[in-house]
Order: C-alpha cells, then structure tokens, then sequence
C-alpha cells in the first residue's frame, strides 16, 4: 500500500500549518500536495494558542526561532463592553504537578468571599504585564507558565512552508478554483485534481464546500474552512492541530471513507461544540449576550457546585475559572473533596505562591 | 436553591451499595460532613454473591482509606486480572480481557494494527502481560516503574459481597455512621415540597433526613415506588433476565481472574475467592428454563456446593432519573446491567464519586441533579455498548444467540462494529469505562477481523515489526516466570511480617 494522495487547497498558514504537521503525523504515508488558491490576505499579525507549542515541538520549530519575528502571547485580551481590556490569562494557577488542587482550593476561598485575587496568583499575567522572569526562577513557577504566540503571518507561514517542504510536502505550480455555486475544486486551468481526498484549508477563500463542517464525501474542511469562530481566541489555529491528529488517525483507506468520515465528524462536533462554548464565553465577557444552553449549564455547575467545565474542552479549567471570576460568578458551594486538604495550608500555600511570583518576576508595571 | 443546607443523610439498604455509599459520606471531611444513618431493613435482602470488579475499585478504596491487607483479609478476598472468555466465540475457544493493554504503540500505533497487518490478530493475548500471568495462575502487584513492563498492567479484586459489606459497616460505623435496623413501613413526603421527610419503621420508629440514597437494590424503595420514576427497559437489547448462583468448595490453585463461559442461553461465572468459589449462571428465560439453567450450573461446579442455590431475577436498564429531589439511587435500586464485566460496583463507585462531587450542602438545586443524572445516563449507556458487543459477534448456532445477532442494537454501538471490521480503528466514546485495549480484546476475541489495517503501519519493515513483537512475548514470558503463584503470593503478603515477596 502506497498510502492515500492527498491535496490541500490553500496557501495561507492553515494549509502550510496543517501540511507540515499532518505529514509528520501521518508518517509521510502517501503523498501530500499543497495546491495554492487566491484569497485574501489577512492581517499582518496572527494570534497561535498555546497548544500550537506542541506541533512547533515536533517540527522542531525552536521558540528562539520564533521570537525573532513574534512575542509570546500570555493570554486572550478581552476587546468589547463588559470585560474591555480584561486578559484571561493561559497557563495555570498554582505548580500544575504540585499537591493538592490549587483551584479547587481557590474554589473553596472564593466561596467563603475570602479568596486572594486571581489576577495576583498567574505567572502569565505577571508576564503580560512586563515582568522579566528571572533565570533562576522556581521550576514550579515555569510549569505553572504557557503561552502562545503573536506573531508576524507572512514569516510564519513562510517558515511553515519552508518546513513542510523540508518534510516532504509537494507544492503545485498550478493553483485551484471552484466553479460556483457547488463545482468540484479543480486547477485554474480546467484540470481535475486526483487525489484520494481534498483539504479545504483555503481559509474561506473557496466556497464553503458543504452547508456542514468537516468531512463530506472526498472533501475535509478545516480551520476557519470548517468553521468561521469570531472569537478573540485563536480556534481556527487549534482546530487545525486537531484535525491533523485525527486526520492521520483515520487516514483513509479503501473502501471505508463514508466510515472513517462519519467517525471523524462525530470527533469534531464534540471538539467544535467546546469552542462554541468557549466563544460565547468570550462573547459574554465581551458584553454581548450570546444565547448557549452548554454555558448555562457551566455556570450552574459553577455556581451551585463550584465545579469547573468537565466536558471535551479548548480550554484548561484555569481558564474556565478566570472566564468565570472576570464575569463575577461567585461559587456558593465547592467540590468538598478539596475539604481533605487543609484550610489553612491552602491559604499558605495561595500567600507563598504570589510571594515567589513576586519575587521572580520582578519589573511589573 | 430548595430549603436549607444539607446535614442528614439517610441510606436506605444494607449491601454492597449502601455501605460504600456511607463509608464515603462519612469520609468527607471539613464543616460540612454529613451526618449519616443507614437504616437496613431485614425485606430489603441483598444479593450477597462473589462479587467481581474492576481496577477502580482500588481508587474507591484509596480515597476511603480502606486498608488494602485488612479488606483482602476480612472479605477473603483474591486478586484477579482480568476475565477468560470461554466458549464465546464458538465452543472450545477461549481468550482473554486482561486489565493492561497489548503493548506500546508501534511507531505511533495501537499494535493490534501491525497484528492484522501481520495476519496475527488471533495471538493478541500473547501481548497482554496479565492474560499470561493469570493464565498462569500467577500475579503480583505492577511495578510503580513507568519505564518497567510490570507496570502496564493493573488489577482488581474478587470478594465475599457479604463480607465486603460488613467490612464496610464496621470502617463506616467506627467513622460516625449510625446503624439501624427496622423494617420500613412507609416513607412520607414533604406535602409542600415533594420532598422525601422521613422514614417511618415498625414499632412507630421514624427516622427524618435532609438527603435519602436509596440503596435498596432492584426494589427500588424510594426512587421507584415511593417517587415512581419510570424504568428505562433494556431487555430487548439485553434479554437475559436471571440467574442461579451458589458457592462451592475451592480448588488447590486459586485463579486470579474471572472465568465466563456461554451457554446456550447465557454465561455462566466463576469467582476464585480464598474460602470458596463462587458460581453463578445468567440466562434468558425466554430461551432456557429455570431447572435446565440450574442443572448447567450444578454439573459444572468445581466442587462441592456449599449452600442452596439461590435464584435472581432482573431486567437491564435503568430508572429514567437517578437523582429526584432529595432522593438519589445508587447501586440496583438505579440500575441493572448484567455482570458480564464485573461493572456493578464500578457503577455504584462512579454514582458516589459523583454525589460526593455534587454533594448539596448549601441546599437541593435543579442543576446538581442534573448533572448527576447526565453523567449516570452517559456511564450506563457506555458499559450497555460494551457488554451488548459480547453477544454481537461470534458463532454460536443455539437460538439464544442467533437471536442475539439477529436483533438491533444501539446504533452507537452498530457503528464502532462497523467501523472496526472496515478500517480497524476503536471508537471510544465513554473515555471513563472501557480503553481501547478492552475493545480490541473482545472484538479480536470473538473473532471481529479487520478488513484493512492503518496505511501507515506499512511504514515500518515487516521483518522488523516480526521481531518488535517477538521480543515483546518474549519479555512477558520471562517476565511472568519471576511472578510468584496467586495463592503463594496471597498467603505470604497476609503473613505476620506483612511484607510482599
């Protein structure tokens, strides 16, 4: 078996993004071409998540590398009426392998209305705002930090390209086109495009190929193809990631593609209902009442329990819980397995924490 | 929010359930642990069998500090590993469901890809480290070593389910929980609120409470009869509907796994415990009568039996609701699913996780119970798949099992067949019952045969895959040898110097 031939239709960062990553994924199984279509250009600076760490880590993208055209974005920056300015900081409160559960603990304070702030116990917000982390710095302290990227588009996506090549993935000279309302993609030039399976990673400059997002038939849309998320968190970006990875899970093979789409798509409505939540999150800090019966059921969960999100999830339970502080949603009860650990050594520990964050990220504004 | 916080709570059975349920509750701590009384009620009988579970088990028993040499010791309790599947595929075949997988990723896939693509399927077992332990008679705990082999594997138990309870009232009365005795007379309701108030006893005893869990097994006393929350039948996917069980004399080895062997209507079970062994046999009644089931049980007893046989009767499904007011189920009185893979603990378990989790201590509202019943939905709904499958596939020609293959199934369940005849790939859709090495055991061992396997398995040279794998049974083999046998291991690590070998 040679393995399936595959063409992603685009030219922007998703399609180089998702080209050199799936082919790493994918063990260079088969062939993979980038077949470039006309869009238009986006904005100079494109946001990564933090989760973008990983792929970087595999295609051996060293952070320094990127620095030289970027800076490393410590959290989402909330534009709009209600929560204007406010930054929901990544990474997480507390040494994320330390005992215990920093904020279940934090839980519990808040639900007494005696919790530190939570702006005072994230590293990453200290970074946000200008505070140079000092070289010997407490290893739990790093742990505790993750951030994702800000970063120049047209240098990212030419490293990206670079390093795709490097891996193996073919670029074609000709570019693609689609005949509206529903043709098949083809070259510009009237050739049919032979491949196994088509990548929609064109980044909306192609029409939508179905009214649903994901796999359809020999068409897999992905990114802001799959779904358009106005969001101030890069999504599109993770959901690129993920279908890389689920892509190479259920690379096609003969004969099963309506099955291997089906279990696809079942994957990515569980993944793209998380974002959906996580937006109108965002949405509501925002200012804007966006109606979802899953947050509803989120904020229920953290008002009447003090529990966090437990489903399928974009996001860690620390971001959840600065989402829901920077709301001025107050827990009226908490998980009472927290109850095993002690009180007092619990509000040492929240005191030691924000003395270390202090002292090893000193030159805040 | 309903009402004022939440100090009482009143446990309604004696069994399995209702003294895990109030060991854990008395196990809370902080300014809110309740105060718990259990009220065993000598018509509410329990069904007090071998009892067989899973790994996770032992982190119920971590989090309720129940000691692990005391409960082994008070509940004549043996280690298993995992189930053998007798006759399930067709007679005389057998094969294994170990706890612990079939070994490391190749090349980034599961290894059951390089299995089929090397025409091996049927060796699975081979890779599985605690099949060839307890088919060897043999177990030790795994290593706490991420890099060792001994530690890919995990393990559970096999108890007395009586003994198991009174070691649990007696860890649970010593923590606070108050103990009654009295048969129950009526439960009264809150005229008001609906709310469950108290429970009235003979001998014009009542006893008041903020929280009831009902624990009263498939009678169901509060959530069914007194609330009348309806049944969610499953028997139509899930026809067998009784079982005879009874104990009997032991063996000289003692195996550290369970035996399942099919039937012409069902299965039967085989529990190793250290003082017995206890057997039981399921059927459908639609299929085998009641004498015919219980002569297959007794003509296939390892020894001598040891009491009466006792006959269950049930029905798969579970209550529409777990959680209605102030009334929780926990345990049968929720839920049937048959123990085909030792689940109903695991169910009780994950029902006390949960209400510990969303325990009402600033009062009763909507949402906790919510999301209790979503959850308890979700984890019945997860295992139903997994033991369906059991009946799905194989080539039994009796009519129980033509009609078991005949029959729909839960199209969740329709589509992970399919999906791995045609592609190979295991769809894992409750992530917190059973992985993928547990779906590829059964769906191997009753002879699922993928049609292709992962394009990028071909990556790797054959010749090295062979090797790869053959290393792999090798370093089982050694490693199984150096394992002591399970009644030696059992006997040494409850000695007076209490160290393992």
């Amino acid at each position: 078996m040679n393995g399936p031939r595959i063409a992603i239709l685009g030219d922007g960062i998703e399609a180089w993004l998702f080209a050199a990553l799936f082919r790493q994924l994918s063990r260079r199984s088969g062939t993979l071409l980038v077949i470039p279509t006309s869009h238009a250009r986006g904005a100079d600076t494109i946001a990564l998540p933090p989760v973008v760490a990983g792929a970087h880590h595999l295609l051996r993208i060293a952070p320094a590398t990127l620095a030289a055209f970027g800076q490393p974005r410590y959290g989402i920056r909330i534009v709009g009426a209600g929560g204007a300015g406010a930054l929901i900081p990544y990474g997480s409160y507390g040494d994320p392998e330390g005992p215990g559960n920093f904020v279940d603990a934090w839980i519990r304070l808040r639900s007494e209305g005696r919790a530190p702030a939570l702006a005072a116990l994230s590293a990453n917000r200290a970074l946000q705002s200008g505070g140079q982390l000092r070289a010997d710095s407490d290893p739990a302290l790093l742990r505790s930090i993750s951030a994702g990227w800000e970063i120049d588009a047209d240098r990212y996506r030419a490293l990206l390209r670079e390093v795709a090549v490097s891996h193996g993935v073919l670029c074609s000279a000709a570019t693609a086109a689609m005949d509206r309302p529903a043709g098949a993609p083809h070259f510009t030039d009237g050739n049919a495009i032979e491949a196994d399976l088509l990548i929609d990673a064109s980044e909306g400059g192609l029409a939508a190929w179905t009214n649903e997002a994901g796999w359809h038939g020999r068409i897999l849309a992905i990114g802001t193809a799959a779904r358009r998320l106005d969001a101030a968190e890069p999504f599109a970006i993770a959901g690129v990631l993920s279908a890389a990875a689920r892509l190479a899970t259920f690379l096609p093979r003969p004969d099963a593609m309506p099955l291997l789409a089906r279990e696809y798509n079942r994957l990515l409505a569980i993944e793209l209902a998380g974002m959906d939540s996580a937006s109108a999150m965002l949405a509501r800090l925002a200012g804007r009442d966006t109606p979802s019966a899953t947050l509803d059921r989120y904020e229920a969960r953290y008002r009447f329990a003090g529990l966090l999100p437990a489903d399928p999830q974009p996001w860690t339970r620390d971001i959840w819980l600065s989402a829901f502080d920077a709301l001025g949603w107050r827990p009226e009860h908490y998980d009472p397995n927290i109850d095993r650990f002690d009180h007092d050594r619990s509000t040492q520990r929240f005191d030691a924490w924000r003395a270390m964050i202090d002292r090893h990220l000193p030159g805040r504004a | 929010m309903t009402g004022p916080s939440i100090r009482r709570v009143v446990i309604v059975g004696g069994g399995t359930a209702g003294w895990m349920t109030a060991l854990a509750l008395t196990r809370m701590a902080g300014p809110h642990a309740p105060l718990v009384t259990l009220v065993e009620s000598p018509e509410i009988g329990t069904v007090g069998v071998g009892e067989a579970t899973l790994p996770t088990i032992r982190h119920f028993n971590v989090w309720a500090n129940v000691d692990e040499r005391a409960f082994v010791r008070e509940t004549q309790a043996t280690f298993k590993l995992g189930i053998e599947f007798r006759d399930w595929r067709a007679p005389g075949h057998s094969f294994f469901h170990g706890f612990g997988d079939h070994g490391p990723d190749i090349a980034g896939l599961s290894p059951h890809h390089q299995l089929v693509r090397l025409g091996q399927s049927e060796a699975l077992d081979a890779y599985s480290l605690p099949a060839q332990a307890a088919l060897a008679g043999r177990f030790q705990p795994p290593s706490a070593d991420a890099r060792s082999l001994a530690s890919t594997y995990s393990y559970a138990y096999h108890f007395d389910a009586s003994l198991y309870a009174a070691h649990l009232r007696r860890l649970a009365t010593e923590a606070g929980a108050e103990h009654v005795q009295g048969r129950i007379v009526d439960v009264d309701l809150d005229g008001e609120t609906g709310l469950i108030s108290r429970l009235r006893l003979e001998g014009e005893r009542a006893i008041e409470g903020d929280l009831f869990v009902d624990c009263s097994g498939f009678r169901s006393l509060l959530l069914g009869q007194t609330l009348g929350v309806p049944f969610d039948d499953w028997s139509h996917w899930l026809p067998a509907d009784r079982a005879w069980a009874v104990p009997c004399a032991g063996t000289d080895a003692i195996e550290p796994y369970t035996r399942s062997t099919a039937g012409a209507a069902g299965w039967r079970w085989r529990i190793p415990l250290r003082h017995r062994i206890g057997n039981g046999h399921v059927y459908a009644s639609a299929f085998q009568d009641d004498q015919a089931a219980l002569d297959t049980l007794m003509a296939n007893l390892d020894g001598e039996a040891l009491a009466e046989p006792r006959q269950l009767r049930f029905k798969a499904g579970h209550r529409r609701r777990f959680w209605v007011g102030n009334c929780i189920a926990i345990g049968l009185s929720g839920g049937f699913l048959e123990p085909l893979e030792s689940t109903s603990i695991n169910l009780i378990e994950r029902g006390i996780s949960q209400l510990v989790q969303l325990f009402p201590f600033a009062g009763l509202h909507p949402a906790l119970a919510d999301e209790y019943d979503r959850y308890m939905a979700n984890a019945f709904a997860g295992i139903r798949d997994f033991v369906i499958l059991h009946y799905r596939l194989g080539r039994r020609t009796e009519p129980f099992w033509q009609a078991m293959r005949d029959q729909p199934i839960p199209d969740s369940l329709a589509e992970q067949i399919d999906l791995f005849q045609r592609t190979g790939e295991i769809s894992i859709r409750d992530p917190e019952s059973f992985a993928e090495p547990s779906w590829a055991a059964i769906l191997f061992g009753l002879g699922a045969q993928p049609a292709v396997h992962h394009p990028a398995a071909d990556i790797e040279p054959r010749d090295a895959v062979e090797r790869h794998l053959a290393r792999g049974r090798d370093l089982i083999a050694q490693h199984v040898g150096t394992m002591p046998q399970h009644r030696r291991f059992i006997e040494q690590w409850l000695g007076e110097t209490g160290s393992r070998p």
